[in-house]
């Protein structure tokens, strides 16, 4: 009877065309190819679950702005709540497989079959064509939050298989991407002591691109131009700059700019970062008065002029590029970090 | 040596094999009413049974070929009799639903029909006649096979113009496991159906309530990502100037159109479709790789500087 019901099934739906649009199939696929990426859902749940702690108060609350702000919100509570609470609710079917399959290579093509599979049923919800929009950043999930809310204003049962779907997919992505720890609960002691190794390793290496910014950074303000023109040099001591410059770079927002700038910039576009910062010092007041910005540059430069060639060209190459970088130090008003280095200077007064 | 077909063995084989507990002799009596339910009800049963194989294809194997012409070796076409005129009734019938083409409604129920020259403008959602007999009949498999010559009619009129629209009833109408023994799947395919059909005319119907023309709701649609939605009223801003831009920089009807003049047209116009987006503040981001809007968006401006042809995977 099965099988007569199959060839039945078979020969009503020939049909002419009754199928997807091109560009519904292109979404499939991309979701499909960048699997790996799309569904690495880390990221969105830890900063669900710190919307989710923000919003508690709220509630509490029973002032009539908050009370209200909260029904506004709705939509966004609702998404929240549901993605927390199915989090990782799947795992318990992964496990399952991982007792079938327990041989490595047979569990992983398993799950990328099943995986496959999942993506297909996927794409064919509604909701599936935004999915790809989600960012990282605050207003991404907010939209997908309304977008979805509404949907299941209509199409109830449809939400309760997204968020199923979701969590089965991004379950089995993470162990595909090795960031589960079920792939390890049976692992033995000699991979868990590499593990452990590698864990090690990976804390203690040194982060190059700030190691370069750093030492550079120091030995450039260490050289004896700074001394020249500074106005207190017991204050401002080699010590002192050393401080700064780790201080500078271990803000958690201008470090990672300034380092970022610094590797992806050429050797000579990394004087922009020098003399903002000299600029910023400038203006904080660490160097002496009615000191002007290129003859600052030219000795930066050129610490012993009198013993270079002096004849036209040489000096109007000289002329340019010493012009060239006080214009970065005129720049450093304009420098984010600007009003942290005058904080920074002030506090030593 | 092949044996050769009688007209008396090819009654007694159709006897045999599918009327078998059917007293056909009380056709020569009927009245055209009780002709006409009779003919329902065992097009209904033939859909359902399956001896081995579909118990309809069968029976219309032994008259026409798949693409509906009659098959030269059936001495039965030969005959002259109420019997095998009824034969012929049921094949006509038959092959319709079976293949998924419009026919005069008035066959299954008097009324039903308002486009005596034109079936296929009665297969349509607001054939209120017809959605009422969909409903009620007791006849589920011609109801669902009925229904699906709507959907398929729906399609003809959709795909390559309204793309949103189209994977709506994509997943709305989905045939894949439908069975036509099962009852209950059959009502769902039905309901699925006739929901689709009216939820799509709804929305529509907004639209038009807003002014907008069917190009600029499409462009909405793709801006949204799906339908149904309420038409926010920045979405519907921003696809007016859309169209209104694209418009303006349509390349002469003269210009011969080529993949490399798509290609510098979409470039073109994509950068002004993204400023009118910032500049409404939608959540829609244009300069991505791939995503459901841009897909739309380019197949749409494909079709309409291809000048309304259907879409040619080669250009994209």
């Amino acid at each position: 009877m099965m099988v007569a019901g199959i060839s039945m099934n078979n020969t009503f739906n020939f049909a002419r065309s009754n199928s997807f649009s091109h560009s519904n199939k292109l979404s499939y696929e991309r979701l499909l190819v960048d699997a790996d990426r799309l569904f690495s859902v880390d990221w969105l749940i830890r900063r669900l679950f710190s919307e989710f702690q923000s919003m508690l108060p709220a509630e509490a609350v029973t002032d009539h702005h908050l009370f209200f702000y909260s029904l506004r919100q709705e939509s966004e509570r609702w998404f929240v709540w549901n993605m927390i609470t199915s989090h990782q609710q799947s795992l318990g079917e992964v496990r399952a497989i991982h007792q079938a399959f327990p041989e490595k290579e047979q569990f992983f093509s398993q799950l990328k079959d099943e995986r496959q599979s999942l993506i297909e049923d996927f794409s064919k919800l509604t909701i599936s064509k935004c999915w790809d929009t989600l960012r990282d950043d605050d207003f991404t999930w907010r939209d997908f939050a309304h977008k979805l809310f509404d949907l299941n204003k209509m199409r109830p049962e449809d939400s309760v298989r997204f968020f199923m779907l979701i969590d089965y997919i991004c379950v089995i992505t993470d162990v595909l991407c090795g960031r589960s720890n079920l792939y390890y609960l049976d692992a033995t002691d000699e991979d868990k002591a590499l593990l452990q190794e590698y864990i090690a390793n990976e804390k203690s290496a040194p982060d190059l691109g700030t190691i370069s910014a750093r030492a550079e950074l120091k030995s450039f303000l260490k050289e004896p131009w700074f001394d020249k023109y500074s106005r207190d040099k017991k204050k401002y001591t080699a010590e002192w700059r050393e401080n700064f410059i780790d201080a500078l770079l271990d803000h958690e927002q201008y470090g990672k700019m300034i380092v970022d700038d610094w590797d992806f910039s050429a050797r000579n576009r990394r004087d922009i970062i020098k003399g903002g910062i000299v600029g910023c010092l400038k203006l904080a007041g660490v160097f002496k008065d009615k000191l002007s910005n290129l003859g600052l540059a030219r000795t930066i430069l050129y610490p012993n002029l009198a013993q270079l060639p002096d004849d036209k060209e040489s000096r109007k190459a000289r002329h340019k590029k010493s012009n060239t970088l006080s214009n970065y130090i005129r720049q450093g008003i304009k420098q984010e970090y600007y009003y942290w280095v005058d904080d920074y200077v002030k506090k030593f007064d | 040596m092949k044996k050769e077909v009688t007209a008396e063995y090819m009654h007694q084989l159709l006897k045999k094999q599918v009327f078998a507990d059917v007293d056909l002799s009380r056709l020569e009596t009927m009245s055209s009413d009780e002709r006409r339910e009779f003919n329902l009800a065992q097009i209904d049963s033939l859909i359902g049974r399956t001896d081995y194989c579909s118990t309809i294809d069968w029976f219309l194997g032994q008259f026409i070929e798949d693409d509906g012409t009659e098959l030269d070796d059936n001495p039965l076409y030969d005959e002259e009799s109420v019997l095998v005129e009824w034969y012929l009734e049921l094949v006509s019938l038959g092959s319709s639903l079976r293949f998924h083409h419009p026919f005069d409604l008035d066959i299954i129920q008097p009324g039903l029909a308002q486009h005596a020259e034109e079936p296929a403008k009665d297969f349509v959602i607001t054939n209120l006649a017809l959605i009422s007999w969909l409903r009620e009949t007791s006849y589920r498999r011609v109801a669902a096979m009925v229904a699906r010559i709507m959907i398929e009619e729906e399609f003809s009129r959709v795909v390559a113009k309204d793309d949103a629209v189209q994977d709506y009833y994509a997943e709305h109408s989905d045939t894949s496991f439908l069975n036509h023994h099962d009852l209950s799947m059959c009502n769902d395919y039905i309901s699925g159906v006739l929901e689709s059909l009216e939820t799509v005319r709804v929305h529509r119907q907004k639209g038009q309530q807003l002014g907008l023309n069917d190009e600029q709701m499409r462009v909405t649609d793709a801006l949204w990502g799906w339908v149904p939605h309420d038409y926010p009223s920045e979405y519907v801003e921003a696809a007016k100037e859309i169209v209104a831009a694209v418009d303006k920089a349509m390349p002469d009807e003269l210009v011969i159109r080529s993949r490399n003049g798509f290609l510098k047209f979409k470039n073109k116009v994509f950068v002004k479709m993204e400023s009118i987006v910032k500049k409404h503040e939608l959540s829609v981001d244009l300069m991505d790789g791939y995503n459901i809007t841009v897909g739309y968006l380019t197949d749409w401006l494909l079709r309409k500087y291809d000048g309304g042809r259907n879409i040619n995977e080669q250009y994209i």
